[in-house]
């Protein structure tokens, strides 16, 4: 019985947002400025066996478009609602990995919580968006960007690769550490495997994340191998460990650098191709969207900003939560300083890192309010902390249900 | 750490964040941001709107012009107000495009430092009293019930002139990012105090 009803739950939770991911594509594909109509109509028709090269050239990143063909070359549907699935398929996995992450996490935490509740997180997760305020007048960043198809598309794999990392780093500070979302305990080994495989699929729905997922974990390794150097703790040990994880993320770096080089270096951009990467003043092009960069940091990360100042210590002492804030720290500075030349110096695609670390973000912070949340406390105090995090998230959430729907 | 080392980091600290909060920066731009509504029949299909600004009481010239950039979604029109301005323009004159046409304005906001700083309804922006000289406009209707305002333009170059009076307490909307300044060493202080605290007590956690 306990299992229909957490079937019903997921079911329908699943069934709300592919509902509104579909009627939100459909609605988007028209709009000449929209990215899905540029990737739908003027990408994806390239993908042909005479323009494969222009097509990868100008989309490398083609997990999106695969899907698109799956849909409407394969199962022969037309081509806007081919679009709208396969928009759905990616809403439907990132759901899927939300529901079964936060599931593992509150296992590992002897936490109990309905699968409905499991069901309305994973949901929240998938649509939060930016706190919408009257008397703000700035563009606040999104953690699900719905405009982007190829963006909504890597964000399961950005939190896959982070629960992987979180676990293996787990087993790599101590051989008893029992997995929180897999079961490492048994050998790590396979799990480098899929880490390298995740990266890699990552780079192909969208290469931002891992373009700023691995620097922040070769720092926080660096960082952690030059503590046992300090303190003489087995740090030839530890080089090895950090050789395997860099060895996870060959393929991942591969890729990257076979597209950025198409990209950037052949011009592969065709359509606008008068934009190149280019090193801008500090914040140059957040200003042409906010003037108010830190209120609109506000606006983005209202609620973990807030599960950040309740319990501070959770995520400093951490080192895969640490991972999370360099991750945001690195992002931010490739959103500050990067940028294109030319036509596209407004398009902000340096931003993508940054909205994959906050819904990194996000995720734990939402982890960590259903542990904090399954205790008793006395303090009026913190009681009155918790919900007041459990209104922004769900703020959060409602923002998101309102863009979905276009209101 | 002895009590009088704690002490005096903390007073190097809090001299810090203070010079950081009233430090003096660059102030942000400033944005007039005119609303015509939502409404399809209100949708208009021109930037074809100038902003005139007077500095220190000189004149009105096309030196000392904003073209307006059009947000088709919000229907809105916006200026945008370069700070080097601040404490210096004593005077707006709005000039419309040159057609016959009768506009419905909804409201006036003006914003910086991302904040919207003043926010004023049609019927008040375009009464009698802050607008005491038009040219090339039919008629001016403000009806104060729905805080909007029916502006009749004609294609006789339309503007109008908007009271020093309102042009001060716009041009005095530029913002210097106190608050958001304040908001930061605010939340530096918070996260510093809740590390120390611990309110839910996680030491030995995980």
């Amino acid at each position: 019985m306990k299992n229909k009803s957490s079937y019903i739950s997921y079911s329908v939770f699943l069934v709300v947002l592919l509902y509104l991911t579909y009627i939100y594509v459909m609605k988007a594909l028209p709009n000449h400025l929209s990215d899905y109509n540029g990737h739908t109509y003027v990408y994806y028709p390239l993908f042909t066996r005479e323009h494969i090269w222009e097509a990868l050239s100008l989309a490398p990143y083609c997990m999106w478009h695969a899907v698109v063909f799956l849909f409407n070359k394969i199962m022969l549907m037309p081509l806007n609602n081919s679009s709208a699935y396969s928009a759905c398929v990616f809403a439907a996995l990132s759901f899927y990995v939300f529901a079964w992450t936060i599931k593992r996490s509150v296992k590992y935490h002897s936490v109990e919580i309905s699968d409905f509740t499991i069901a309305f997180l994973a949901f929240l997760l998938c649509v939060v968006q930016p706190i919408s305020l009257p008397w703000a007048d700035v563009t606040a960043y999104s953690p699900n960007p719905l405009y982007s198809p190829t963006q909504m598309c890597v964000r399961a794999f950005t939190v896959l690769c982070f629960c992987l990392v979180s676990d293996i780093w787990g087993l790599q500070e101590n051989e008893n550490y029992v997995g929180k979302y897999f079961h490492v305990e048994n050998g790590s080994k396979k799990y480098y495997i899929m880490l390298a495989l995740a990266l890699f699929l990552s780079t192909m729905a969208k290469p931002t994340f891992a373009e700023m997922f691995i620097p922040a974990v070769a720092v926080m390794m660096l960082i952690k191998l030059l503590i046992r150097v300090t303190q003489k703790n087995e740090p030839g040990e530890y080089f090895k460990k950090c050789l395997y994880m860099l060895y996870a993320a060959i393929p991942a770096l591969v890729s990257i650098l076979i597209q950025f080089f198409t990209y950037f270096l052949f011009k592969g951009h065709g359509v606008e191709a008068d934009g190149s990467f280019i090193i801008t003043r500090f914040l140059e092009v957040w200003e042409i969207y906010s003037d108010n960069v830190i209120l609109s940091m506000i606006l983005s990360l209202a609620f973990p900003m807030l599960m950040l100042l309740m319990d501070t210590r959770f995520f400093i002492k951490n080192s895969d939560r640490l991972l999370i804030i360099i991750c945001l720290v690195i992002s931010f500075f490739e959103s500050a300083f990067f940028g294109e030349s030319g036509g596209k110096f407004a398009n902000c695609n340096f931003f993508w890192p940054l909205m994959s670390a906050m819904l990194l973000l996000f995720f734990v912070a939402v982890e960590r309010l259903v542990v904090l949340s399954a205790r008793d406390y006395e303090n009026r105090y913190q009681r009155l902390l918790i919900a007041g995090a459990w209104i922004l998230v769900i703020f959060h959430g409602f923002f998101g249900v309102l863009e979905l729907i276009g209101a | 750490m002895t009590k009088q080392i704690r002490f005096f980091i903390t007073c190097i600290i809090c001299i810090i964040a203070l010079i950081f909060v009233v430090f003096p920066v660059k102030a942000s731009n400033m944005r007039i941001k005119i609303n015509f509504g939502i409404e399809a029949e209100d949708k208009i299909y021109t930037d074809n709107f100038n902003l005139y600004y007077a500095i220190d009481g000189g004149d009105f010239s096309e030196e000392y012009k904003i073209k307006g950039t059009l947000d088709d979604e919000k229907n809105e029109i916006t200026f945008k107000i370069d700070p080097s301005l601040e404490k210096k323009i004593t005077q707006f004159m709005l000039a419309f495009p040159e057609e016959d046409k009768i506009l419905k304005l909804q409201s006036v906001a003006v914003s910086s430092g991302g904040l919207i700083k003043k926010n004023y309804t049609a019927d008040y922006f375009f009464n009698n009293s802050n607008v005491p000289y038009t040219h090339g406009i039919g008629s001016i209707n403000p009806v104060s019930t729905r805080g909007i305002a029916y502006i009749k333009t004609t294609t006789d170059a339309p503007y109008v002139l908007i009271s020093e009076d309102l042009s001060t307490e716009i041009g005095r909307s530029f913002s210097n990012y106190h608050i958001s300044r304040i908001v930061l060493v605010l939340l530096a202080v918070l996260s510093i105090v809740s590390y120390r605290v611990n309110v839910f007590g996680v030491k030995n956690e995980e």
